[in-house]
C-alpha cells in the first residue's frame, strides 16, 4: 500500500460515512470510478465500520 | 522487595528523565506477563483475554492512585506496549511448542455502546497492527493504545500530542481497515 493510495481510500471512506447510509453504495461507485480494486477496499471498510 | 518503585520512575520519567522509562518497562512487562499468564492457566480452552482489563488491574496494582492524569495515561500508553508484546511472545512460544489450544485469542473492549467486543486472533492483529504501521505508523500506533491500553480518544490525543477530532477520525479508519482485514477475510491485495 503506498500512502497515495491510503490517502485516497480513508478520503472516499470519510466521505462516505457522513452520507446517508443509503446513498453510500452510489457514491462509492462514482467516486471509484473504473477502480475496482479502490472500490473493493473502500467497500471492505464501510462493511467492517 | 527491593525493586523501585514504579509511582517513582512514573514521575521521574515526567519530569524528563528518560533513564526512568526504561527502568520502568521491564517491571511493567513482568507484572502484565504474569496477570497474563495465570488468566491463560484458568481458561486452558479457547484463551480469550481482555487486555484493556489486565492493563487496568495492572495499574491499580502498581500505581499509587493519587498521581495525576498525565501520569495514569502515561503508564497506560507504556503498559499498552508491553502488553502488545507479552502477548505476542506468549502466542509465539505457544506456537513453537505446537501446543494445541495455544493461539491466543483477545477480545476488543471498546467501551462504545453500540459496538460489541469482537474477538479476534491476537497474532493477525499484530501483523495487521504492522502492516497499517507500514503506511501509516500513527493510526498503527493509535490503534495499539486503544487496543492494548484502553485509553480514551483524550487520553490517546494526549499522548501522541492530537486534538480528539482528529484522534477519532483516525481510529475510525483504522479501525475499519484492521476489522476488514481480521474479521472479512481479506488480504492484502494491494
Amino acid at each position: 500500500m503506498t500512502p497515495e493510495r491510503w490517502r485516497q481510500i480513508t478520503e472516499i471512506f470519510h466521505a462516505a460515512l457522513v452520507r446517508d447510509e443509503a446513498d453510500r453504495a452510489a457514491f462509492v461507485v462514482s467516486s471509484c470510478g473504473d477502480d475496482d480494486g479502490l472500490r473493493r477496499e473502500v467497500e471492505s471498510m464501510l462493511a467492517a465500520q | 522487595m527491593g525493586t523501585p518503585d514504579v509511582t517513582t520512575l512514573l514521575l521521574a520519567w515526567s519530569r524528563g528523565d528518560l533513564q526512568a522509562r526504561d527502568r520502568l518497562m521491564p517491571l511493567v512487562y513482568a507484572e502484565l506477563h504474569r496477570r497474563a499468564a495465570a488468566c491463560l492457566r484458568r481458561e486452558r480452552q479457547g484463551h480469550t483475554l481482555q487486555p484493556t482489563a489486565l492493563v487496568n488491574e495492572a495499574y491499580l496494582r502498581l500505581v499509587d492512585q493519587r498521581v495525576l492524569w498525565q501520569n495514569r495515561v502515561q503508564f497506560l500508553a507504556v503498559a499498552a506496549q508491553m502488553m502488545r508484546r507479552v502477548l505476542v511472545d506468549h502466542a509465539r512460544r505457544g506456537k513453537r511448542a505446537k501446543r494445541s489450544g495455544n493461539w491466543v485469542r483477545v477480545t476488543l473492549a471498546e467501551h462504545v455502546a453500540e459496538a460489541p467486543a469482537r474477538d479476534v486472533q491476537l497474532l493477525d492483529l499484530d501483523a495487521a497492527l504492522s502492516r497499517l504501521a507500514t503506511f501509516d505508523p500513527r493510526k498503527s500506533q493509535i490503534a495499539e493504545l486503544r487496543f492494548f491500553g484502553g485509553l480514551s480518544l483524550e487520553e490517546t490525543g494526549h499522548v501522541l500530542g492530537l486534538s480528539i477530532a482528529t484522534v477519532e477520525r483516525e481510529w475510525q479508519a483504522a479501525r475499519a481497515w484492521l476489522y476488514a482485514r481480521l474479521t472479512g477475510g481479506r488480504r492484502d491485495d494491494a
